[in-house]
């Protein structure tokens, strides 16, 4: 989840920024930088509303953490914009025995930036930390299918598994799931002084002020172009807006429309980039009405999705099913049983089901409010889109922990969620879907077909055919309707016109800061 | 002796929302050197107003609307602000009823006396000098420690005395006592009077003296100004006054009989009714309501101060033809 | 003061403190939510329930509640703060970092607020009900009404804008580091402060002085024939001097805990964000030994305060 206390400050002050930045030139130059050693060419400050909240990896879940922490360390593999697996500290990976088994080829020559020399040792090391229940690892459950784990040598590493499982290694590329020297692990030190092999290093951290990592000269990619990167944390998005234009950062992130839209002129360029998290309305197939598939299905028809995100977030976004990962493209509403934004077989259907404008659904929604900056907001648009249908939505706005609370319990008819994506389908949905899942009560439907499904498609090793079942798992979500998936929407970067070569990455990365140069 | 104050037709209203009122109505007196004047009448009547119109005190929405008040041989009313103040305190002083609350509480009191040496061109030294001397003048022993007291400090009578010191210190030429002794036991009172008569006599101050206590009138005051509704209905010598007073309304105030030294009198008790309104005054005398004395012609004209000797009277009825009802 | 009143005093002082923190300990453990909720969100939902013992213990959130404000007393009473339960900081360095932040913010304010608003008010005061006076309060009015942020932003964006300057884009530079750098961070966002500082002052001056200027002695200095200025504040505003620094005293209190928006706006490291972020991670003993640390603070600011009316007013002395 992201998101500040600041946005509630920026939302409000933003319509007073409004008509003065949009009035007021913008694009006049004035050399600000940083006083300090660095000359302007290799100091990179990055500006953003939150700070990291710890240095272990292990335990990162804020997003900002897993962001920065994603520079320091290295993964066995990772993805890149396409979604893909590629090598990283494993430069190949092979199966044997219907997926049970895993080999991995390690890189040579790699060092962590103390200098300790990266071994299968290390890998084993963060594998049982990882599975270790003290540690509090959140991948942990993702990698309770790690059955045992052999170094038959130094640059070898085989998983044993208890069955296929394609997501596992997905969550190998997670930064919570990051390789750690084995030396800190022994010694205690993870949380403490971050030690990685990834391409910048540790420098220095004064908590809601500064991060500053240096480029790692012996990174195994190669050292990256820019010498130091800062984050800078101004807590304010209008003030980060102000900032980019006054040329004090050569970059910042920023999550609110309303302050995106405000970007024009020379000054600043705005990067949008399609996250992997999804906005949904949650349904509760578990009460009434709702149970009736016809019912749900009739809100699924009748919402146009791309009327929320012309509201709520200026256009700033993408309708999407509910797999997001760019690797699995589908169509967003085939499975569905009419068009997208069809009030009248919405209508139909609710009909079928016994209600209409005289025996009208009513459905209370629960809204998080004061997290991320579109809620409310969708939250009103499908209130008056299912109007139109006769459904009357009630929405009851809950702070952050009160929300958290009920979403859990599923105390609820409808929730308005942003829920967070993953590369592998079977991630964002093997937990809500299958039988026994972790998130089954939120998930509000029961469906051994669908749970058959998933699991199929998580054990198949064949990409081909993968391809295929998670497009059928993608349709049965769509036609069983238990959530009405609404869109993917942007994340906001914004780069001085001089920041060359960075590419965003839908789950937030900045792993391509290592390739970017200023100048 | 030479006049130290004269006051002619001296005129002040307040002014409200719906006009102007008069409440000093075209009041003429003199003042000479070393001489105590009494000013005598009913609350309402114009004499605080009076003082501070010539001390150039009037509170905001009060304005002098006629007249001249001539200190020596200039006339104060023509004087800008500036000049005015460089009068006011040096050769102008007045005094007031409530010691405690005449006092600045913050401030010690030598400093008070102080301020007004030094906002009158004595050096540091001088001041300082002047003031321990003043203390000591108006009878307060110790004068060293005094200075360095806080008001609060201090009891009703002493503060007062403090009051005085202040107002003597510069050798004023006038001094304007405006009932200085109402809020101290009796007592007090007389050491009070004796002091200011002292200083009086020793350095040959004019002194008017506000008062509706005719027990005072009569132990210091040398000439006496009865006022009635903004205007002066009788003047003349004290003595004069009380034997064979030439105005119905001085009349009911002595009452028949001479007041002994030192008596309070009530005098309000022995007259009924109201004094009027001085925004809605009766054609005619203002007093003519209440007058024992009230013939035709009061009810046409307002009497002006005639001459009924030795002093004057604003009264169309002279004395023999007053009727003994009372 | 008198051996007797210290005594009471400190007594006083060492209640309140111990309430303020039963009632701070008791309004957190009641919001709704923990570390870990704050920490996943929704996410929480997937761990098992050895997995959220595992949190639960390592939060010290396992523990029974009696114990955890014991132990926390225990500890605060012996010195120690407690530490961040995510970055393992000590409470104790984050404050030493963050309060001068705020402090001086708070008295930045104060010294730009107070004597404007004091000034403002006699100036409205000396000539009531006419156009200066109208005009003083209406822009006091304007101050009051207008919102921090949004004095604040506007602020930003302006300086942006039309400057091209950020003043808070470089790293925050601490007062000991360079007097004129600090300055220049902290000046803005003190100057958003400072309006509504002044305003208020200068109601409470304006009200106070023109309850002063009908005192007799009012009448009596200017029967000296002083000089105007003299009177005014010799005189008047010396004696409105109580309610006046009452409520500068207030406001400065105030500021020490109310920064946090214009700390927000300006990038500022105070107290404010720290308490802030604390409060929606559920960091426990960063609140608590946060807020005892203000609550303590203000107690001094109100002592402070009384003395300073001993030293105007001599009566108080005496009592």
């Amino acid at each position: 989840m992201q998101g500040t206390w600041g946005r509630r400050v920026a939302t409000a002050s933003v319509a007073l920024s409004l008509g003065l930045t949009g009035a007021a030139c913008s694009s006049r130059s004035s050399p600000t930088g940083d006083a300090g050693g660095q000359t302007a060419s290799t100091q990179f400050v990055i500006a953003r509303t939150g700070d990291i909240d710890l240095l272990d990896p292990h335990r990162a879940t804020a997003f900002q953490t897993v962001q920065t922490l994603g520079l320091i360390y290295g993964n066995l593999v990772k993805a890149d914009s396409s979604g893909k697996l590629h090598a990283d500290l494993a430069t190949e990976w092979s199966y044997a025995d219907a997926g049970r088994t895993v080999t991995f080829t390690l890189r040579q020559g790699v060092r962590f930036h103390n200098g300790d020399p990266f071994t299968s040792a290390d890998v084993k090391a963060s594998i049982t930390r990882l599975q270790d229940e003290k540690t509090s690892a959140v991948a942990r459950s993702n990698l309770s299918g790690i059955t045992g784990v052999d170094t038959p040598d130094d640059h070898t590493l085989v998983l044993h598994l208890k069955a296929a499982d394609s997501a596992l290694l997905y969550a190998l590329s997670a930064v919570n799931a990051a390789v750690l020297d084995a030396k800190d692990i022994a010694a205690d030190t993870v949380g403490k002084k971050p030690n990685g092999t990834g391409p910048f290093s540790f420098g220095s951290w004064q908590q809601n002020r500064d991060l500053t990592l240096k480029a790692s000269q012996g990174y195994w990619g190669g050292a990256p172009k820019l010498a130091t990167v800062i984050f800078r944390i101004i807590p304010d998005e209008p003030s980060i807006l102000a900032g980019m234009r006054a040329h004090s950062f050569q970059m910042a992130t920023i999550s609110d429309p309303t302050v995106a839209q405000q970007v024009s002129g020379d000054a600043v360029t705005l990067v949008k980039q399609p996250a992997l998290s999804y906005h949904a309305l949650m349904l509760n197939g578990r009460r009434a009405p709702l149970d009736k598939p016809a019912v749900r299905q009739a809100i699924a028809c009748a919402v146009d999705r791309q009327q929320v995100i012309t509201t709520v977030a200026n256009g700033d976004g993408k309708v999407t099913g509910p797999i997001t990962s760019p690797a699995f493209d589908y169509s967003a509403t085939q499975g569905l049983p009419c068009t997208a934004g069809d009030t009248a077989k919405a209508g139909q259907l609710l009909a079928g089901a016994g209600f209409g404008p005289d025996h009208p659904v009513k459905l209370r929604a629960i809204v998080e409010t004061g997290e991320y900056a579109t809620s409310v907001a969708e939250g009103q648009n499908l209130q008056a889109q299912l109007k139109a249908i006769g459904i009357q939505l009630t929405l009851e706005q809950e702070a952050t922990d009160s929300y958290v609370k009920r979403w859990l319990a599923a105390d609820y008819d409808a929730a308005v969620a942003l829920n967070g994506g993953s590369y592998s389908p079977y991630t964002m949905y093997g937990r809500y879907f299958t039988t026994g899942g972790s998130l089954g009560i939120p998930a509000g439907l029961d469906s051994p077909d669908l749970s058959a499904l998933l699991n199929r498609a998580n054990q198949e090793t064949d990409d081909a055919a993968q391809h295929q079942l998670y497009q059928q798992v993608q349709e049965k979500l769509l036609e069983l309707s238990p959530w009405v998936w609404l869109f993917r929407g942007d994340d906001y970067y914004l780069l001085s016109p001089t920041v060359h070569g960075f590419v965003p990455m839908p789950n937030q990365s900045l792993q391509y800061l290592a390739e970017t140069s200023v100048g | 002796m030479s006049a130290v104050l004269e006051v002619a037709e001296l005129s002040t209203a307040i002014l409200t929302a719906t006009g102007a009122r008069p409440v000093v109505r075209g009041v003429s007196f003199a003042v000479a050197a070393g001489e105590t004047l009494a000013i005598v009448g009913e609350s309402g009547s114009g004499k605080t107003l009076t003082a501070l119109s010539v001390m150039g005190l009037l509170p905001d929405g009060a304005r002098v609307t006629g007249g001249s008040v001539r200190l020596g041989d200039r006339d104060l009313l023509g004087l800008g602000a500036r000049e005015r103040r460089a009068v006011r305190g040096a050769e102008l002083a007045m005094i007031y009823q409530d010691p405690t609350t005449a006092l600045n509480p913050l401030m010690r009191v030598g400093a008070q006396v102080r301020e007004t040496l030094r906002a009158h061109g004595r050096s540091a030294e001088a001041a300082r000098g002047r003031t321990l001397e003043a203390l000591d003048e108006v009878g307060l022993p110790n004068p060293e420690r005094i200075a360095r007291a806080f008001p609060h400090q201090l009891s009703g009578g002493m503060r007062q005395r403090v009051v005085i010191a202040i107002a003597v210190s510069t050798r004023p030429r006038l001094l304007i006592a405006d009932e200085p002794t109402t809020a101290l036991d009796v007592t007090v009172q007389q050491q009070i009077l004796a002091l200011v008569d002292r200083l009086r006599a020793d350095h040959g101050m004019g002194v008017i003296w506000i008062t509706h206590d005719l027990g005072v009138v009569a132990r210091i005051a040398q000439r006496t100004l009865v006022m009635y509704a903004g205007r002066a209905v009788e003047v003349g010598r004290t003595a004069d006054l009380y034997r064979a007073p030439q105005h119905p309304y001085t009349a009911g105030l002595l009452g028949s009989v001479p007041p002994a030294r030192g008596t309070q009198r009530p005098p309000l008790a022995q007259i009924g009714g109201q004094p009027p309104d001085p925004g809605a005054l009766p054609p005619g005398c203002p007093f003519r309501p209440r007058c024992p004395q009230a013939r035709d012609r009061c009810a046409a004209t307002e009497p002006p101060l005639l001459a009924r000797p030795p002093q004057q009277a604003a009264c169309w009825v002279p004395v023999p033809e007053w009727s003994r009802a009372c | 003061m008198t051996g007797k009143e210290i005594r009471s005093r400190v007594g006083g002082t060492l209640l309140t403190l111990l309430g303020v923190s039963v009632v701070v300990f008791i309004v957190l453990r009641a919001l709704p939510g923990d570390a870990i909720t704050a920490k996943l969100g929704t996410e929480s939902g997937v761990l098992d329930h050895a997995q959220r013992q595992a949190l639960e213990h390592y939060y010290g959130i396992d523990q029974p509640l009696l114990a955890q404000y014991f132990g926390w007393l225990r500890a605060v009473l012996s010195g120690n703060l407690g530490v961040s339960a995510d970055s393992g900081q000590s409470v104790t360095s984050m404050l030493a970092a963050a309060l001068p932040v705020t402090v001086e913010l708070a008295v930045l304010a104060t010294l730009l607020g107070a004597p404007a608003g004091v000034f403002l008010g006699v100036l409205a005061a000396a000539r009531p009900g006419r156009p200066r006076d109208i005009g003083v309060q209406g822009a006091a009015l304007l101050g009051l009404a207008i919102p921090e942020f949004v004095l604040g932003s506007v602020l930003v964006a302006v300086l942006a804008s039309a400057f091209g300057y950020f003043p808070n884009a470089g790293a925050f530079v601490p007062l000991t580091e360079s007097v004129s750098a600090n300055l220049g961070q902290m000046i803005y966002p003190a100057a958003v402060l400072a309006v509504a500082f002044a305003a208020i002052v200068m109601r409470t001056t304006r009200s106070a002085y023109l309850e002063m200027a009908r005192a007799d002695f009012v009448r009596t200095a200017q029967g000296k024939g002083l000089a105007p200025s003299r009177v005014r504040l010799r005189h008047v505003l010396h004696n409105a001097g109580i309610p006046i620094l009452t409520i500068i005293g207030i406001q400065f209190g105030y500021l020490l805990g109310g920064t946090v928006i214009v700390e927000q706006i300006f990038a500022l490291p105070g107290v404010g964000r720290l308490l802030l972020n604390a409060i929606l991670n559920h960091d426990y003993a960063v609140v608590q030994s946060t807020v005892l640390v203000i609550a303590a603070i203000f107690v001094l600011v109100n002592l402070v305060v009384d003395l300073l009316y001993r030293v105007l007013d001599p009566r108080v002395r005496i009592s």
